[in-house]
């Protein structure tokens, strides 16, 4: 190739997956993750890092290190990623345990083994890793999924060489946000509010016209496109169509529910909304079952074309990654055994983790797709019916303490299988759009994903020894996810977990899944399962996008719409960032 | 056409149906399970059911008269086929004498808008071809894509060696897409022939 006027030709090896890489990447990824744990902590929600890993990766590794290498940054960001997915996996559900032993009859969970569970943590990540590379053909390479968050990273990765008018619009885009973000927090004094304009027009609140006020879901509705309308329909199901009808049709109680839409979605919609997410994975997965079967043949064939050879070194053996699951599963069960003090027999230790791994397979696929379709993961919701399932499993033979012990032990170890999965679809897809070779991120991700459960349990007991207002679960440390899940679990335990509405849930989900009509299952129960809030603010962002590519083009779409909205994601996450540096700070030096 | 909505409307009213039976009801404590009328939402879900059932034969019915889809699905399959001849003449064929500059912008003026109009319309491949083709053909023209994407990376940093290697790879991906394509189509002929 010839010397051009502005890029300085290179020769040799184009550097991806090196030392520097991991070592920026674990520095990177630990601060994230502290911080991002933390507000996990404080907020009840988390804070996906590649776009911060990416960012702070370009600042250190370009500008300080000199290194111009785009793929070596996404291994970077890669790595960084994978430590802070151990952040919500944790927060969401390990201080459950502590909050329970607040009650007499739970006081022993509190000396949990803490060893043990980050050896839990470790073994399900790599075992949710393991289920969902495979599926890397399926969802990015035939499906396509978006994965905005992925076409967020991949857009700041490739600013350099993307020209100064689409790093300019990436920096717009942040700072519109930031600005935005900084507003809504210095007028409100929390990191994001609703704004009820249903109420200020006077319209009827069944119908629970508000706006979660966050510039950044508009920017990942837009990413999404098209292709999140079914998101936004399950909200307008709900809030539009069913609460209506039960308003005029059911009986008083529900139709005086339905006038609370808080409620009417915890009470209702929130559980139908997860049971069609279970049966829409299952119904997915039948359905997709002949493309799966094909991917598979595609590789075998592939190794008798010339490009075969480049493909099969591309991707990592299915043979390593199936051992992975087998190794990573007995050694649950044996660690799940020693976890329930011989309370259980090694038998029943195995079926709850079998089960344990089967739904790891399920929620990955099913956390993938959402996440792949509009950003959002049903994280919590996944985690909750995991730790449901393995307390009916266990409590038959052993006592509530026991029974708590074991199903929080290998729930964690799901919750963070599935929190690593999703983040993993979306670096794949990030690595797609800048050309990276999916093997070497694979890699980078198991590189990453054994760091973050010793600093977030690390993190946790620290944080919990020395605060002097009772701990998590009190005023300072709210822990609101994992208090969920603490109550869920008392009300599991005494026999009240709304099964019934979860299996005909299952069977809406099933339904959608196999009409053919291409993920909608997952999506409209996605719109049950969440706040109506966020459906609309997000629903906003897909008109815009439909309108700017029905009138002003898909080129527009591509190169204005894409780099803007990445920023806009871009600018609200270190607003987030910073927010819980700040408060992190402040109640250090408090 | 007429089957599709036929299926549609089924579908919807059976899933709006079943979804408000689910919904009806707060819980029963001493029996949960009776909080909801499982015979009506069965009655909801087999109308549910029944559309599928209705789309399903419609889908089938479409892609056994090939004359329907088939001119789109052509249409799409010489997309490919411009995408791959794009790529090579375009790009790999002379390679060594252009600058990284000229790679970036040829790949974002020429190639990506093709590669991404071609990937929007794929869906009819599974339809037409089933899905089996579709996938040999779609992990083909993936890999091309991610080998253009690194191309492009490459020449945005500089690395040539990276740049000419991951063109050679991405037109080879191509060019066994579009043969996977073509191969795919006159099989599907012959078999209807047969």
């Amino acid at each position: 190739m010839k010397a051009g006027s502005r890029i300085r030709p290179i020769r040799g090896e184009y550097p991806e997956f090196t030392w520097v890489a991991v070592l920026v990447g674990w520095a990177i990824g630990a601060v994230l993750t502290v911080s991002v744990a933390y507000a996990s902590l404080m907020l009840g929600f988390s804070i996906e890092g590649s776009e911060l890993a990416a960012i702070l990766g370009w600042g250190f590794l370009r500008g300080v290190l000199r290194r111009t290498s785009i793929v070596e940054n996404n291994i970077n960001q890669t790595i960084a990623s994978a430590v802070n997915g151990a952040s919500s996996g944790i927060m969401f559900s390990v201080p459950a345990l502590l909050i329970l032993a607040k009650k007499e009859q739970f006081a022993e969970l509190g000396n949990f083994n803490q060893p043990l569970f980050v050896l839990a943590a470790m073994t399900g990540c790599v075992i949710g890793l393991s289920f969902v590379i495979p599926l890397r053909k399926q969802m990015i390479d035939f499906d396509r999924l978006p994965y905005p968050g992925g076409i967020a990273v991949a857009t700041i990765l490739k600013s350099p060489g993307a020209g100064v008018r689409k790093a300019s619009l990436l920096l717009g885009g942040v700072l519109i946000a930031a600005l935005c973000q900084l507003t809504v927090l210095w007028q409100t004094g929390e990191e994001h509010t609703d704004w009820g304009i249903g109420a200020w027009l006077s319209l009827p609140s069944l119908l629970n016209i508000t706006f979660y006020v966050s510039i950044m879901t508009i920017g990942v509705g837009y990413l999404s496109g098209k292709g999140g309308f079914w998101f936004g329909a399950g909200g307008f199901i709900c809030y539009f169509v069913l609460s209506p009808l039960l308003y005029f049709v059911a009986d008083p109680a529900v139709s005086e529910l339905a006038q609370d839409p808080d409620k009417i979605r915890v009470g209702l919609y929130r559980p139908t909304g997860i049971g069609m997410l279970i049966g829409a994975a299952i119904g997915g997965i039948i359905g997709a079952l002949p493309m799966i079967v094909g991917a598979v043949g595609a590789l075998r064939g592939a190794s008798k074309r010339t490009t075969g050879a480049v493909a099969a070194n591309d991707e990592m053996p299915l043979w390593l990654l199936y051992l992975m699951i087998v190794v990573g599963g007995m050694a649950m069960v044996i660690l799940a055994w020693i976890v329930a003090g011989g309370e259980i027999s090694l038998g029943r230790a195995a079926l709850v983790v079998f089960l344990g791994v089967c739904w790891i397979w399920v929620a990955g696929v099913i956390v993938a797709e959402c996440v792949g379709r509009t950003n959002w993961s049903p994280l919590s919701g996944m985690t909750l019916i995991a730790v449901t399932l393995l307390i009916f499993v266990v409590r038959s033979e052993t006592d509530s303490l026991t029974t708590i012990r074991v199903a929080m032990f290998v729930g964690t170890a799901v919750c963070l299988a599935i929190s690593q999965a999703s983040d993993m679809m979306l670096d794949l897809k990030s690595g797609y759009l800048i050309g990276a070779i999916p093997r070497r991120q694979q890699m980078a991700q198991f590189v990453g994903t054994w760091l973050g459960p010793i600093l977030v349990i690390g993190l946790m007991m620290l944080l919990h020894s020395t605060n002097k207002d009772g701990g998590m679960g009190s005023t300072s440390l709210p822990a609101p996810q994992a208090t969920a899940l603490a109550t869920t679990i008392d009300s599991l335990v005494s026999g009240n977990a709304p099964t019934y509405r979860y299996t005909a849930g299952a069977g809406l989900g099933l339904l959608l899944a196999l009409s053919g009509l291409g993920g909608i299952g997952v999506l409209i129960g996605l719109g049950f399962y969440m706040p109506f809030s966020i459906v609309l603010t997000y629903t906003v962002g897909n008109v815009l996008r439909v309108l700017s590519d029905r009138f002003l083009g898909k080129p527009f779409g591509y190169e204005t719409g894409v780099p803007l909205a990445a920023g806009l994601i871009v600018g609200e996450a270190l607003v987030g960032v910073g927010s819980a540096v700040w408060q992190v700070g402040k109640s250090w030096w408090s | 056409m007429r089957t599709l909505a036929i299926g549609q409307v089924l579908l919807w009213i059976g899933f709006l149906g079943a979804a408000l039976t689910t919904v009806s009801n707060l819980e029963v404590k001493e029996e949960p399970w009776s909080s909801i009328s499982w015979w009506r939402y069965a009655g909801w879900m087999l109308l549910g059911w029944s559309g599928v059932a209705v789309l399903r034969v419609g889908r089938a019915s479409r892609q056994s008269h090939p004359e329907e889809a088939g001119m789109e699905l052509e249409s799409v399959v010489a997309k490919l086929q411009q995408c791959s001849v794009a790529m090579d003449q375009n790009l790999a064929a002379s390679i060594d004498s252009l600058t990284c500059e000229k790679v970036l912008d040829i790949i974002d003026r020429q190639l990506a808008p093709m590669l991404i109009e071609f990937a929007d319309q794929s869906k009819c491949i599974a339809e037409g071809l089933g899905t089996g083709p579709f996938s040999q053909i779609m992990s083909e023209f993936a890999s091309g894509e991610r080998y253009m994407n690194r191309a492009w990376s490459a020449a945005a940093d500089g690395y040539v060696d990276e740049v000419t290697r991951s063109v050679r790879i991405a037109n080879d991906f191509l060019k066994a897409a579009a043969d996977h394509a073509n191969s795919a189509i006159q099989s599907a002929a012959v078999g209807r022939a047969g």
